[in-house]
């Protein structure tokens, strides 16, 4: 009888919390954010079809500024001469209209979880590179305050963050701020992005970098222009090193 | 992110969901199952649900089937006992009673007025019978014939009246009150005179939150309005600000529903969206977190949904406005389709009679093209212009294309309902939308700021004034361009359903192969063999003769087997009751016909020239005429002036004479005589015995058109009694007493009689004596009080006869 008794008990708990998951399923059906199939139970937003879809960069590159280099050559031809303020450049995937929307929904869609899987494949770049793993201390690009205000978080120091935490690195927060109200870099023309970030950039509290060897992290790496601006300032606030890590890179 | 549903493999269950449901609302209303056998079903299928879950303890092993039958049986269930299954003590068990009784109701809306009336909607608690006060249920709408501030929401009041019942539809292209209404669950009317026998006997009762916040808000911006504004723009930012609709003006609606941008006068999706955006981003400038700024956002979308009367379109838009928020919270995915069908779903859980109103269906219809279509159709674009960094010019491109796929949604709804195609609308709409998106703004910042200092309040309302003015001047502008609207005769619903198909097939051309190309091909060539038959079709040789119900008074509308067209009189033109506009236009409209070759107008009496105007203003006129009798009136003025003004050429007709131009159908008209009418266009027997009396005769069937004719007219008449033997007559005077003498009737000897009179008249029309005078001579009596229009429709040969209300 009790046998019984727990019997209906349980079936009715069963009920009861597929009632309550059905209805959240039937509002909001999971699906992947990039293929917009239907996710299976262990995937969070984006399936791992699409996740081991995307390209990884791992051609040899430019020492540098982290391009794909021509058969041979040691450093590209492409930033010979630009005189970048960072020594170097790791991206984990190249820059695709799919991994895109994963950024956009990062970025602009409020899904903050998705740093901690971005982190940790962050975290694996890094170790591969010699020049990463000798880095003292992490600062990720800042928001403007008001832009900041606006979405609530700042997606790259979500990005440095998930980082530290999967190396037990240390995030130096503040050191750096954007002293200017910058347009968006994608709404700009190549040329034009130089000069919308000059003197965007200013470190403020110094004392976490200087004399250290610092990683900059950010989430898309086009030009350089952004990461260059606060790589200048990093560096003439007394950082002995600069070096970027970000989550894709045009190529 | 939201996703707006590129691959067909997602799921998307509330989608599923709604469909079945809506399958099963739609079976009830056309099956009408007995609600026993369903409830029966219902249990059984729930029972077997019950085992197997118990069982098999699996919730994923159902079988899928059973579901679906279980949702669509449930929501048919659910449809009947909403709408056909009353308890004896509901009003429709009241209603059509002929004298008036006591009746008690507790008001439940929020009084509205215009210059001369009030209306409310009334719950009705008990009604007088003969003996004793009965309880009773269910709303009815009540008007006032007196503008009054003195009842609010929540008043129980008590007063005697007739509880009448709605028209239905009682001709073909009109609009069917009576369904309209119960849709929104209000089954019965009152007229009231003026408020002094109307006594109050509780105040202030009523769900608290209404009347405690909710109408206060709404009274509140209401009076911020009409504190500063009046005349079209006072009723115009009403109408789009809290969606009371009933003061704006006829010509200003029209010209909205001309350019194709009626929908912002009703709150609709639009305003939840500018909700949304303005308080949100307010909340986030008082530095809110963003959780709580959405989380405040949602209340005041919560409140504004009741503040404008929580209508479809609105509820539609702020569940899926709080779905988006929330999946940004929650960190969720959000797919549109789906969530716009979790929000039908919810609608029609609520009111599942709400599937059949247009409103429903236009709002949804439209936000679906857009989830659906706009995607697809952006697809067509050539890259440069895809590629847009000036913010005006991707506003434009985006905009047009978002508005042209509204238009493709909603295109054939608005042709089934309206008989037009708005054309000139996917351009209005980009330019009007954010225009009244401004206007609200200023609405929304003059109700908040205006309840506490007036300056800025009128500041508000000054510039809203600026902003209301030119909305007027763009749409009038919209609206008189040619071509802003096609008239169309109605689609038939398989012609609606296959618009929908081809639309879907066209959008989706650059993602489907070979085998969807020839499908689409052979659609359009099927398309286009139906609209070849049915310009073809106005060929059969069949006279269609239609009496229109206009209350008292005549209309009568006749359709040659050559498809031309001739109008006999057109009814009344009252202030409140034009004919020509609720009866001739639409069916004009509907049956696709935009010229009138021939207008007779028996005699100049308002009951039978009135609603002539409104045809003769707005449709092409063959020609028109009458037997030149004169009449002191303002409406034969009016008459007079808009001949002569359209150009149209006007014939006097005298007995004998005939009308030629409708071959094979031949028109004899057999009465005025010189004597009925004097050579200066008096009348020396009045203007009923100078009607014109038309005969026309095609084949061996005969009608006899006899106006209002009375004695003396019949003793003429009579006189060429050779000409009088018909198979219809209709018959004089909505049947008075005065007319259709016992050897008249004799003379015609017809087989079907039609009397065109109003139900309840005053005058006691039609006269007992005159019925069963027709009915002795063997005649079947057709009335236009009790079977609305009838339509006769004959090959020369053959009769057959239709009615709108008791069907044969």
């Amino acid at each position: 009888m009790t046998n019984f008794k727990a019997h209906i008990l349980r079936c009715g708990r069963t009920l009861w919390s597929d009632c309550l998951s059905g209805l959240a399923d039937c509002i909001f059906p999971p699906f992947c954010l990039v293929c917009e199939k239907g996710l299976e139970e262990r995937d969070h937003l984006v399936c791992g079809r699409c996740w081991s879809g995307f390209e990884i960069i791992d051609r040899p590159v430019c020492e540098v500024c982290g391009a794909p280099l021509p058969k041979g050559e040691r450093r590209c031809p492409a930033c010979r001469g630009k005189g970048f303020s960072f020594s170097g450049v790791r991206a984990a995937y190249s820059y695709s209209a799919d991994i895109r929307k994963i950024i956009h929904a990062f970025k602009f869609g409020r899904k903050i979880s998705l740093a901690k899987r971005l982190g940790r494949i962050l975290a694996f770049v890094l170790l591969q590179d010699e020049r990463f793993r000798q880095a003292e201390c992490m600062v990720a690009v800042p928001l403007h305050v008001s832009r900041q205000r606006e979405r609530g978080y700042n997606q790259s120091e979500l990005l440095a963050q998930a980082v530290c935490a999967e190396l037990g690195m240390k995030l130096v927060k503040d050191a750096l701020v954007r002293r200017k109200r910058t347009k968006p870099q994608t709404a700009l023309a190549p040329r034009r992005r130089t000069r919308n970030v000059e003197k965007a950039f200013r470190v403020t509290d110094a004392s976490g970098i200087v004399d250290r060897k610092v990683v900059l992290v950010d989430d898309v790496f086009t030009t350089g222009a952004t990461v260059d601006a606060c790589a200048k300032a990093l560096r003439r606030a007394g950082a002995v090193d600069v070096v970027v890590l970000t989550v894709t890179r045009a190529t | 992110m939201v996703a707006t549903g590129r691959t067909a493999a997602m799921n998307r269950p509330a989608l599923k969901l709604s469909l079945y449901f809506a399958l099963g609302i739609i079976l009830g209303h056309l099956v009408n199952p007995p609600i026993l056998v369903l409830l029966t079903l219902d249990a059984l299928l729930f029972l077997i649900a019950i085992t197997i879950f118990l069982t098999k303890k699996s919730v994923g092993k159902w079988n899928p089937a059973l579901y679906i039958v279980l949702v669509i049986t449930v929501s048919s269930l659910h449809y009947e006992l909403r709408t056909s299954d009353f308890s004896p003590r509901h009003v429709s068990n009241f209603l059509r009673k002929a004298t008036s009784t006591g009746i008690v109701g507790q008001i439940a809306s929020l009084p509205e007025c215009d210059e001369e009336r009030t209306t409310f909607t009334l719950s009705v608690k008990g009604i007088a019978t003969a003996h004793e006060w009965r309880r009773a249920e269910g709303k009815v709408r009540v008007t006032m014939g007196e503008r009054t501030d003195r009842f609010s929401y929540g008043d129980v009041i008590r007063f005697d009246a007739r509880l009448e019942e709605p028209d239905g539809l009682r001709n073909p292209g009109g609009f069917d009150y009576k369904a309209y209404l119960n849709r929104r669950s209000i089954y019965g009317l009152i007229f009231l005179r003026g408020v002094n026998n109307v006594e109050i006997i509780e105040r202030r009762g009523g769900t608290p939150f209404l009347s405690a916040l909710i109408w206060p808000i709404r009274k509140s911006m209401r009076r911020t309005i009409e504190r500063n504004l009046t005349g079209p723009p006072e009723a115009l930012l009403k109408g789009i600000l809290l969606g009371e609709r009933r003061n704006i003006p006829e010509s200003i609606e029209e010209i909205f529903r001309d350019s194709g941008v009626i929908h912002v006068l009703a709150v609709s999706g639009l305003h939840v969206g500018l909700v949304v955006f303005i308080f949100f981003n307010l909340f986030r400038v008082f530095r809110l977190s963003f959780n709580w700024a959405v989380v405040c956002t949602l209340g005041i979308l919560f409140l504004y949904i009741f503040v404008t009367g929580s209508r479809a379109p609105v509820v539609r838009a702020s569940l899926m406005a709080a779905v988006v928020l929330t999946g940004l919270i929650l960190e969720k995915n959000v797919d549109l389709l789906n969530t716009l069908a979790f929000a039908g779903l919810f609608i029609l859980l609520f009111s599942p009679q709400a599937l059949f109103d247009p409103g429903f269906q236009l709002s949804f219809a439209a936000v679906l093209s857009i989830v659906y279509a706009y995607p697809r159709l952006k697809e067509w674009l050539p890259l440069f212009l895809r590629r847009q960094h000036t913010w005006w010019r991707r506003w434009l491109l985006g905009g047009s294309l978002v508005s042209l796929s509204a238009q493709m949604g909603i295109a054939p709804i608005v042709a089934y309902y309206f008989y037009r195609v708005p054309v000139v609308s996917v351009l209005a709409n980009v330019i009007v939308v954010p225009w009244v998106g401004l206007i609200l703004s200023l609405g929304f910042a003059a109700s908040l700021f205006g309840p506490f200092s007036s300056d800025i309040g009128l500041l508000f309302n000054a510039s809203n004034w600026l902003a209301l003015t030119g909305l007027i001047h763009t749409v009038t502008f919209f609206a008189s361009l040619p071509f802003s609207t096609l008239s169309v005769p109605q689609p038939s619903l398989p012609v609606v359903l296959g618009c929908y198909c081809v639309t879907g097939l066209l959008v989706n051309v650059k993602r489907i192969g070979r085998a969807g190309h020839w499908l689409i091909i052979t659609l359009l060539v099927a398309a286009n063999c139906w609209i070849w038959t049915y310009a073809v079709r106005g060929n059969q040789n069949e006279l269609v003769v239609t009496f229109f119900d206009v209350g008292q008074g005549d209309a009568i509308f006749l359709r040659t087997p050559q498809g031309k067209t001739l109008l006999i009189d057109g009814g009344r033109r009252s202030r409140y009751y034009d004919c020509g506009k609720r009866v001739l236009e639409p069916y004009l409209r509907q049956s696709g016909i935009r010229r009138v070759d021939g207008v007779l107008l028996t005699h100049p009496h308002s009951d039978h020239l009135g609603g002539l105007l409104a045809v003769l203003e707005n449709f092409h006129v063959g020609q028109v005429m009458d037997s030149g009798l004169q009449h002191g009136s303002t409406l034969y003025e009016e008459y007079v002036t808009l001949i002569e003004e359209r150009g149209i050429p006007r014939r006097i007709m005298r007995a004998g004479d005939r009308i030629d131009e409708f071959h094979p159908l031949r028109i004899m008209i057999l009465h005025p005589t010189d004597s009925f009418v004097s050579p200066d266009g008096w009348a020396p027997y009045g203007l009923n015995n100078g009607s014109i009396t038309a005969r026309l005769d095609y084949g061996r069937v005969s009608f006899l058109f006899l106006g209002d004719v009375e004695a003396e007219a019949d003793r003429a008449l009579l006189k060429r009694k050779g000409f009088l033997k018909a198979t219809v007559v209709k018959v004089p005077h909505q049947g008075s007493i005065t007319g259709s003498s016992r050897r008249l009737v004799e003379a015609i000897q017809p087989c079907v009689a039609v009397i065109s009179v109003s139900e309840g008249n005053r005058f006691g029309h039609p006269a007992d004596a005159v019925v069963r005078r027709y009915e002795q001579c063997g005649a079947r009596i057709y009335r236009t009080d009790e079977d609305g229009a009838i339509i006769i429709r004959t090959n020369g040969e053959r009769t057959s006869i239709r009615t709108m209300i008791r069907s044969e």
